[in-house]
């Protein structure tokens, strides 16, 4: 099987500090007293390794700040690595936001024909697939009215109808979104999963075990911006929780 | 779900994150993130477009009230108080007036390009020198909305109609070289510090009175006219004159000189522009 994601030594660093009159003092201090000042950086990600197949649904877990959405918005562009590279294959669609460029000017349609377009679809491509967003949507004659005259469910509706509309061939999703009422929740979920099923090729954080259990191929388990395991995800959940020896080298050598 | 048709994005080919991208593909991948996202630029000037009037009661009228209501109070003052003898002079301070609300707005609106957008960069990636592009564009077809409340002028004054209006063309797109250019150099500087902006706040008020706007180069009196050689070295000087041009008729006499070097300025900055961006957005954007 290709590889479609192509993680190689990656460290992603976010400065604490603007540079200023502060650097250059320390920089001075540098030069003239020749001490090692530590950084003013915050790794978040360091020497993270991953190859990810085609068809691969791979489950991230972790404590909070653990480094897992940055990893997502690492793979995704959004932060580039500090170090290492990173490669992939395909079109990616990270499932995070859901209401990207909304305007509450706009009505519901234009809202949806912008947000299709920062997600990469032509216009004739939107043309084609609005009917069935505002199907999905349930917004029915409120397409046309102005999304601040919309309810947060119907906006977050919207969102999500347009957000899931295309199967895209990398799939990035940061928790499971829950958006809407009770039965429009139970509607999303589904989609989600459908998604899954479909996309070439999945990375999913999320804290409900139970779901990953079920559709993941593996597990990263990430401490401190580290991969601290991967591999059978029943194995790694085990790991998280203290229940189990990380088995991370016996995985790599069955590879 | 049936693909009927390749979306620009979905090429199956190898995308390769690196640290820092290389200068001299700096140029090449503007270009090429400007084709393929066509679609988005093209949606976000709508956008822009619309919002700029739409909760107002009087709308699309602003666009051209709002310079015609400025020129009327530098008629007032050079007119009625300095006594400028000039008989175009109403029509001039118009088109000043709209070229330079052009050049601020869309300069202005280049640097915060990247802060204004925070919410967006941090949930999606596409290529952020798209923020700074629509800026300038949708800056560019209100202006040129706005170039209709001239046509009055032209028939009181029954100027000349003909093909120096290309004159207008080429002072718009060498303002919005210009602003994009310097707009892309400062964009992920001011996202590290925000002083960029108040600066250029300031400096696009004091560029202004600086540059021939609201008075024109034939208005320097012969006494002075050693000055000239500082004046020109302001690049806005060429394509607001270029813009005077296009709509009087009358005959473009700057020297050449000066003219090529307002345009290689403003090729130069967008180059400039285009390689600082591109090295070094995805650090700023970490000061987010």
């Amino acid at each position: 099987m290709t590889t479609i994601i192509d993680i190689d030594n990656m460290s992603v660093t976010f400065p604490l500090s603007r540079p200023g009159w502060n650097s250059i003092k320390r920089k001075i201090t540098t030069i003239t007293t020749g001490k090692e000042l530590k950084p003013l950086q915050r790794t978040v990600l360091s020497g993270i390794s991953l190859e990810i197949k085609q068809g691969e649904v791979l489950g991230i877990i972790g404590r909070n700040g653990s480094g897992k959405s940055t990893l997502l918005r690492a793979i995704s562009g959004i932060y580039r690595p500090s170090d290492g590279i990173v490669k992939s294959r395909g079109q990616i669609f990270l499932l995070a936001g859901i209401r990207i460029g909304f305007t509450g000017n706009l009505t519901g349609r234009e809202n949806a024909y912008l947000y299709g377009s920062i997600l990469g679809h032509s216009r004739a491509r939107l043309d084609e697939l609005m009917p069935s967003i505002i199907e999905f949507s349930e917004l029915e004659e409120f397409i046309d009215m102005p999304l601040r005259t919309y309810s947060s469910g119907m906006t977050a509706r919207l969102g999500f109808s347009v957000a899931t509309a295309v199967q895209p061939e990398i799939l990035l999703i940061d928790e499971v979104l829950s958006v809407g009422d009770q039965e429009f929740k139970e509607r999303s979920k589904e989609r989600i999963l459908e998604l899954v099923a479909d996309a070439g090729t999945v990375v999913i954080v999320s804290h409900s075990f139970g779901l990953l259990k079920n559709i993941c191929d593996r597990i990263v388990l990430l401490e401190d911006g580290c991969i601290k395991d991967v591999g059978e995800p029943a194995h790694v959940i085990e790991v998280y929780h203290g229940r189990a020896e990380s088995s991370l080298l016996s995985v790599e050598d069955s590879e | 779900m049936s693909v009927t048709e390749k979306t620009p994005r979905s090429e199956n080919e190898l995308r390769i994150i690196h640290p820092s991208p290389s200068i001299l593909a700096s140029p090449i991948s503007f270009y090429r993130n400007i084709v393929h996202n066509k679609s988005m630029i093209g949606n976000f000037i709508r956008r822009d477009v619309r919002l700029r009037y739409r909760n107002s009661l009087l709308g699309y009228i602003w666009t051209v009230l709002h310079p015609l209501l400025l020129a009327a109070v530098y008629y007032f003052v050079f007119t009625i108080i300095a006594d400028t003898e000039e008989e175009l002079y109403p029509i001039w301070v118009l088109i000043g007036v709209i070229t330079w609300q052009f050049f601020a707005r869309s300069l202005n609106g280049s640097i915060t390009s990247i802060t204004r957008n925070v919410s967006m960069i941090k949930l999606i990636y596409f290529p952020r020198e798209i923020f700074a592009l629509t800026t300038v564009g949708s800056n560019a077809i209100i202006t040129g909305f706005s170039l209709l409340v001239l046509i009055p002028f032209i028939i009181y004054y029954e100027l000349p109609i003909g093909l120096h209006y290309f004159w207008l063309l080429a002072g718009l797109s060498i303002s919005a070289v210009i602003a994009l250019g310097i707009g892309l150099l400062l964009a992920p500087l001011n996202a590290v510090h925000g002083d960029i902006a108040h600066l250029f706040q300031f400096i696009t008020k004091a560029g202004f009175f600086l540059s021939p706007v609201m008075w024109t180069l034939r208005m320097i009196p012969a006494s002075k006219s050693e000055m000239l050689d500082y004046i020109f070295l302001n690049p806005m000087v060429v394509p607001l004159e270029m813009m005077r041009c296009g709509v009087d008729g009358s005959v473009f006499q700057i020297e050449l000189a000066w003219v090529a070097y307002s345009i290689g300025f403003a090729l130069a900055s967008l180059l400039l522009g285009v390689i600082v961006f591109i090295q070094t957005e995805s650090k700023a954007v970490k000061y987010l």
